[in-house]
């Protein structure tokens, strides 16, 4: 829709030429009416002159996908049947883009059945779904006496990927499933890593005898080894709550994290699954393939913090979303009692939990401007007294801050199973 | 700002006897058009315009020949569509050419037409037509017709 509003230099020049007019009249002086009459001339010219602009825009986007923190090309192209002497084209930003490369807003002249086309570059600082390609436009008629202002363009959804860290290793699974894959499981059978040795017994293939051992004690001696099988991942996002303050909070470092998780686990053949659990739940059964990456990542776009009252624990999870044996990485600012106490569930039904702390304490107001020092060391201890319940259930528990690499709290969480499993034993 | 202190200049070289005053309006136009322009309000500009342009008024109250009115006129005009050019173009960057020129040119045609119709309009108060009641009814009946011609345009199309 067009809204037309009166430019200033209309009402200005038509109150300067009736009050010069006027002036001249009554003072009998002529040099006020030839000092007004210009004032008159540009109205009376501009007026017939002016009509609304008929203009058509295609908008077209670089690409349909980009990671947050690139570039991506925006053209608009403006066409137009009747000349327009001046048109402001802005580029309607969403919240986050910014304009890299480009004039916003830009100042053009079209011609008769002249197009003109317009490029801009623009940076999504923040992961989720937008939607650019709109613009807002301001025309003024040849006189300018006039200013008609109109959405144009079409709309184009942009996808912006969280950027995802680069992991050397991830988290074994205490478990692998059936099927093969990258991983070295625990059992015995048909693979290429060396195991153990046994006595041969009737039926084993020949060629898994060891000779050497078989030489130095006088008896068939045989490799055993251990089967590269894949396994199932269950990421778990909690998104009940989180800190934030302006540019940045738990969930945008529990998303990027997320991403590079799911990647670095699909690369290695593993299956994975997705559980967005909060104020939406939403959830992935665990698949493989490039396919599923897509699946998880735009999973992970439309996951936002929706406050909810409701109880919610882990019965709500469809049951084929965990299957059995699967690792379940979760991602919690450890802030809301359903989260955790669905996470302890998940342990105590046998699941192989293993949970990173997406820290708060960075993102809460420091005790120095506004929290009693009593109150912020309370909920610091409190919050100590969570991953030691969570350490008691053999879950490990680390912590991972803004700024840190995840690597290092991937391998602190390797650590502290490897430490529970020397436990065990 | 220039071309407004030419104007002031100008007005207050040829005000004889009250060239404080006509200094003194045309100070105050200038000064409120670069207030505006500095501060980017647009309102300003009428204000200055009837500033510079009541300065020329006075200062040809001195002098009973009107010759000089159409440069004035002329004067004024360039300094409103300068001024309105300024505030227009600062939020956005030109992106295709000729948009200077077109705009240089249609100010150039606005002086042009306005030296030409204020020496017509010259020619015409220098005849003697006589005076009377209905003269001036004449007058204030055109003046009133054409502000209401304009605002009548201008409703039509909105």
């Amino acid at each position: 829709m067009t809204t037309r509003t009166t430019a200033p230099r209309l009402t200005a020049y038509a109150g300067l030429a009736a009050f010069g007019l006027l002036a001249a009249v009554a003072l009998g002086r002529p040099e006020l009416a030839i000092l007004a009459a210009p004032f008159a001339i540009v109205p009376a010219l501009g007026l017939p002159l002016a009509r609304p602009p008929s203009i058509r825009i295609i908008s077209t986007l670089g690409s349909e996908r980009t990671v947050e923190g690139e570039t991506i090309e925006l053209e608009l192209e403006l066409r137009s049947d009747a000349p327009i002497p001046h048109a402001e084209v802005a580029l309607v930003l969403p919240e986050g883009g910014e304009i890299v490369d480009g004039p916003n807003p830009a100042l053009v002249r079209l011609g008769p059945g002249q197009s003109v086309e317009l490029a801009w570059k623009v940076r999504c600082g923040r992961w989720g779904a937008y939607a650019l390609g709109e613009a807002a436009l301001r025309t003024r008629d040849p006189l300018g006496l006039f200013v008609y202002e109109q959405r144009v363009g079409r709309s184009t959804p942009l996808k912006v990927y969280p950027s995802a860290e680069r992991l050397r290793s991830v988290l074994r699974p205490l478990a692998t499933q059936p099927t093969a894959g990258n991983q070295v499981a625990r059992e015995r059978g048909d693979g290429i890593e060396f195991a153990d040795l046994r006595p041969f017994v009737h039926g084993d293939r020949l060629r898994r005898i060891n000779w050497r051992a078989t030489a130095r004690s006088g008896e068939l001696w045989v490799n055993e080894l251990h089967p590269e099988r894949n396994t199932d991942v269950v990421i778990f996002l909690d998104t009940f709550i989180e800190a934030r303050r302006e540019d940045a909070g738990t969930l945008d470092l529990a998303v990027r994290a997320a991403a590079a998780l799911a990647e670095r686990y699909l690369a290695h053949r593993d299956r994975v699954g997705l559980v967005v659990f909060g104020g939406i739940l939403n959830w992935l059964t665990p698949a493989t393939g490039i396919v599923q990456r897509y699946r998880i990542v735009d999973a992970l776009l439309d996951a936002e913090i929706m406050l909810s009252y409701a109880w919610k624990d882990i019965d709500v999870v469809p049951r084929r979303t965990l299957p059995p044996q699967a690792l379940v990485v979760a991602l919690s600012p450890l802030l809301d009692e359903r989260a955790l106490a669905a996470l302890a569930d998940l342990r105590r039904r046998g699941f192989d939990v293993a949970v990173i702390e997406i820290s708060p304490v960075p993102f809460a107001p420091s005790s120095h401007d506004e929290v009693d020092p009593l109150v912020e060391r309370l909920w610091l201890l409190r919050r100590d007294a969570r991953r030691t319940a969570f350490h008691t259930l053999g879950v490990p528990v680390v912590e991972w801050r803004e700024g840190e690499a995840l690597q290092s709290a991937i391998e602190e969480v390797a650590a502290f199973r490897r430490a529970a499993h020397l436990a065990r034993r | 700002m220039a071309l407004a202190a030419c104007v002031g200049l100008f007005a207050a070289a040829g005000a004889g006897d009250v060239v404080a005053l006509v200094a003194a309006l045309a100070g105050v136009g200038t000064a409120v058009l670069a207030a505006g322009l500095w501060r980017g309000r647009a309102f300003v500009v009428p204000w200055s315009l009837l500033g510079l342009g009541a300065a020329a008024a006075v200062s040809f109250a001195e002098d009973s020949d009107p010759a000089r009115s159409p440069l004035h006129a002329a004067a004024l005009i360039a300094i409103g569509e300068l001024a309105y050019w300024s505030f227009e173009t600062r939020t956005s960057r030109p992106a295709s050419s000729g948009i200077t020129a077109r705009r240089i040119a249609l100010i150039s045609g606005l002086v042009a037409g306005s030296i030409a119709v204020g020496a017509v309009l010259v020619s015409v108060a220098r005849i003697d037509p006589g005076g009377g009641l209905l003269l001036e009814a004449a007058g204030v009946a055109a003046a009133v017709t054409l502000a209401a011609a304009v605002l009548a345009l201008s409703r039509r199309v909105a």
